[in-house]
């Protein structure tokens, strides 16, 4: 092998290391999880507040609650969340990808669980089975951006959950609705704010 | 050109763990010590030392601010780094044979 050779090969090696750093690195995200957590504290409440209301039969009211939880979670997101844009960590144009995933996904789930709902075209008992079965796209689309095996099982989690989901009614529903947004959302959320929190740890 | 000449090929990025640490900040933008430290694999120490030539070569720059009220360190690529990365890649390229348009 002449000089050249070898030379040429050095400078192919060197590209393709730069490369599979550079592809790894394509995929990092570092999120502080806040919104996982602040989304899935609010959905339990209009849970538990719509289940209250069920009980003190004023069922009419439940639209509203849900009406004013969502626009709390709206209000987050385009205050708290966006002021804190800065503590995700990450390859910007990744981080705009996730971001349109999330915002096309809770989109959707507004308009299905609102307009949806409203005009009576998804029956109410089945209205959480139709919401949990949107989401697992976010976490299956996140996962797969970001090479994390467990975020992109997080939406198979949540697409088995709520296939039971449409079959199951009262509290069987209810108990694994809250399960699901305790174990697929917020403990989730909790592990990325720890996963963020050891970015800056070592300083 | 077709051969490396070690006169022209910029020592400060030519280094295994500084090639990475460029290559790294150049695909995440922005980054923690950390975050870092997972993407090149260097000891704590090791990574210490190769962060500061780069700064030194004012390659990269240290930005101190504040997440969550706790003090953080944030590495990002200066316009020289950036432009020093891209002229690397390009010498190397250079050293490639040239592509034959039917592949």
């Amino acid at each position: 092998m002449s000089v050249k050779q070898i030379k040429t090969q050095d400078a192919q090696e060197q590209l393709s290391f730069i490369k599979s750093i550079m592809e790894d690195s394509q995929k990092v995200i570092a999120d502080n999880g806040d919104g996982f957590i602040v989304w899935g504290i609010l959905i339990l409440t209009a849970g538990f507040g719509s289940m209250l209301l069920e009980y003190l039969q004023l069922d009419h009211f439940q639209g509203w609650l849900y009406l004013v939880i969502v626009g709390l979670g709206w209000l987050y997101m385009y205050t708290i969340h966006r002021n804190q844009e800065k503590c995700v960590l990450g390859n910007p144009w990744t981080k705009k990808i996730i971001d349109s995933i999330w915002i096309s996904v809770l989109l959707s789930m507004t308009i299905l669980g609102f307009v949806g709902g409203y005009s009576g075209t998804i029956d109410l008992f089945r209205m959480t089975a139709v919401m949990y079965t949107v989401l697992g796209i976010a976490y299956f689309m996140q996962g797969i951006i970001t090479g994390k095996t467990w975020v992109r099982n997080l939406g198979y989690g949540w697409w088995a959950g709520s296939t039971l989901l449409f079959f199951l009614k009262g509290w069987e529903a209810g108990v694994l609705a809250v399960l699901m947004m305790v174990g697929l959302q917020i403990v989730p959320g909790i592990i990325f704010n720890r996963q963020w929190k050891v970015q800056f740890s070592g300083e | 050109m077709s051969d490396f000449d070690y006169q022209q090929i910029d020592d400060l990025i030519h280094s295994r763990i500084r090639l990475a640490v460029m290559a790294a900040l150049a695909a995440m933008g922005p980054a923690s010590f950390s975050l870092i430290k997972e993407q090149v694999g260097a000891t704590d120490g090791n990574l210490s030392v190769h962060l500061r030539k780069l700064e030194d070569g004012e390659y990269l720059e240290v930005i101190k601010s504040f997440i969550d009220r706790k003090p953080v360190s944030v590495y990002h690529l200066t316009t020289k780094g950036k432009a020093a990365f891209k002229a690397y890649i390009q010498y190397l390229e250079n050293l490639l044979p040239p592509k034959n348009p039917k592949d």
